[in-house]
């Protein structure tokens, strides 16, 4: 299958934090969600395909170019939103798409206009003015309007009120249907994955937890619900995470082929978790 | 190259308009109290501001705005970006040079005879100033940024210090303390004097060449080096 993004062995340490051996990919024409608690890595891997934080090991391959070697065809190609977008603080909104617009042969002005009048963006006005939800939404009509074939948006949807949230999930939803433009996505907000992503990449401490499609997800993963007899030894490698309360236990795992063999009907419950719950509870470890 | 060039150019306008009327007002003082200042101090000094104003702000700028992100993720090099950069200081150091010149030349009040200073041979000598100092600040201020400016700016209000004592020790006769020094300014008057020959110009020239094609290639490596 033909691959927007690879990325394989990647390692960066900074001081007090190590991004370990990550790997993962994504086929072209599909959204991924990168989740993970504060400080997994999500920014740094996304700073990392963008070059904007050296590597120490590892490959990234986009759109099956090397992100190196050839780093100004891959970047013509990319659309970025970034955690914290900056921009010149005194140049309007349109003199900024237009000194943007100059290093993308693709660039769309009329498909900008439209954007900015979808978005309410006011043009006339300065960037040091706006909001830090109409910077963000400046930032995401710039990385629509050159026909970008892979998005990478680090937490593009954050200071944005829940409609245009909610508009910008479909539009971005609507884009990918041409089977050519695909999106990385990170993202806390899960309840924005539920609806999106057809991959997810759960990051912790720097490390995958797991890659896999929203199916396998799915299928794989299971809470199991029951009293304080889960807690024995048998049982402990089934599960990748276990909660605690005071009306018995809440466990999670990948297993559940078998958890469901291991426990007998009516002994604990066993449900679906949403994914929200998989976030907790990871996040939260044992 | 030149998109990044017109980017910066529009990034700093505002900057470049403040430093243009700074400048303005500060050399035609100069020039209206030409009989202080000969024309070849006159060069030098504009050689010396311009060649210190320019490359900081272009960096600086980019900092105080943290804007370094969004033009890294442009499609470009990074070294690219610090080309485009060179490039344009550059430009805008002999655009200052000709501009401040021109000043001197053309103000009805200005007592300063540039014909004096325009010759080939002081203009290299003021070429190697502004390469020295660019070449030693721009790698400083990419490697060091925001912080690196401030320590920088700190260090010039220093060196007027230190020349001053170093020039009130060379008239008190203890050259020999300030020998590298005193063997620079010796081989700056020498190259600007009617002695130095074509030869002398070429080294010169190579000179100052060298001195900018290793402060691009160490500015780019370190650039390349830094995480955003």
């Amino acid at each position: 299958m033909d691959e927007a993004i690879v990325i394989s062995g990647l390692r960066k340490a900074y001081p007090g934090f190590l991004l370990n051996d990550v790997s993962f990919q994504l086929p072209r024409g599909y959204i991924m969600g990168l989740i993970g608690p504060n400080g997994a890595g999500k920014t740094t891997v996304i700073k990392l395909i963008l070059n904007l934080v050296r590597r120490e090991a590892g490959h990234i391959t986009v759109l099956g170019r090397d992100n190196l070697r050839e780093e100004t065809w891959v970047k013509s190609r990319l659309g970025f939103v970034h955690e914290t977008p900056a921009f010149y603080g005194y140049l309007t909104v349109r003199q900024t798409a237009s000194l943007v617009s100059r290093f993308y042969p693709a660039w769309d002005d009329a498909r900008f206009r439209e954007l900015a009048g979808e978005f309410g963006l006011p043009l006339h006005k300065r960037v040091s003015r706006l909001s830090r939800g109409t910077v963000m939404k400046l930032s995401l009509a710039l990385a629509l309007s050159h026909s970008a074939e892979f998005l990478l948006l680090d937490e593009p949807t954050s200071g944005l009120d829940p409609v245009f949230r909610r508009e910008l999930l479909e539009r971005l939803s609507a884009l990918i249907q041409d089977g050519r433009t695909s999106i990385l996505f990170s993202t806390h907000i899960t309840s924005d994955l539920e609806r999106l992503a057809d991959y997810l990449t759960f990051l912790r401490e720097g490390q995958v937890v797991f890659s896999s499609s929203r199916e396998e997800i799915q299928d794989n993963w299971l809470m199991v619900k029951g009293g304080n007899e889960l807690l024995e030894e048998r049982y402990r490698p089934l599960f990748q995470a276990v909660r605690s309360t005071a009306y018995g236990i809440q466990a999670l795992t990948s297993r559940s082929e078998e958890a469901r063999r291991a426990f007998a009907a009516g002994q604990v419950l066993l449900e679906r978790p949403t994914l929200d719950e998989i976030v907790f509870f990871l996040s939260k470890g044992h | 190259m030149l998109k990044l060039i017109r980017k910066e150019l529009i990034f700093n306008r505002n900057n470049l308009l403040v430093i243009t009327a700074i400048m303005t007002g500060f050399f035609l003082y100069f020039i209206y109290r030409g009989q202080i200042f000969s024309p070849r101090a006159y060069m030098l000094f504009t050689a010396f501001y311009v060649g210190a104003s320019l490359s900081v702000v272009l960096e600086s700028r980019e900092a105080k705005c943290k804007t370094a992100a969004l033009t890294c993720s442009l499609p470009y090099r990074r070294k690219t970006i610090v080309a485009a950069r060179f490039a344009l200081t550059w430009i805008l150091m002999l655009a200052a040079l000709i501009y401040t010149s021109l000043l001197a030349a053309v103000i009805p009040f200005s007592r300063l005879d540039m014909g004096q200073a325009l010759s080939l041979k002081f203009i290299l000598v003021s070429l190697l100033i502004l390469s020295v100092i660019f070449a030693l600040l721009l790698p400083f201020t990419i490697r060091f940024g925001v912080m690196g400016v401030i320590i920088f700016l700190v260090a010039i209000q220093l060196m007027g210090v230190v020349t001053l004592f170093l020039a009130s020790l060379l008239r008190s006769g203890r050259a020999d303390l300030l020998s590298p020094l005193s063997a620079a300014i010796r081989g700056l008057k020498y190259l600007a004097g009617p002695q130095s020959t074509a030869a002398h110009l070429v080294l010169a020239g190579a000179a100052i060449l060298l001195l900018n094609a290793v402060s691009l290639v160490v500015s780019q490596a370190l650039y390349a080096r830094r995480d955003l």
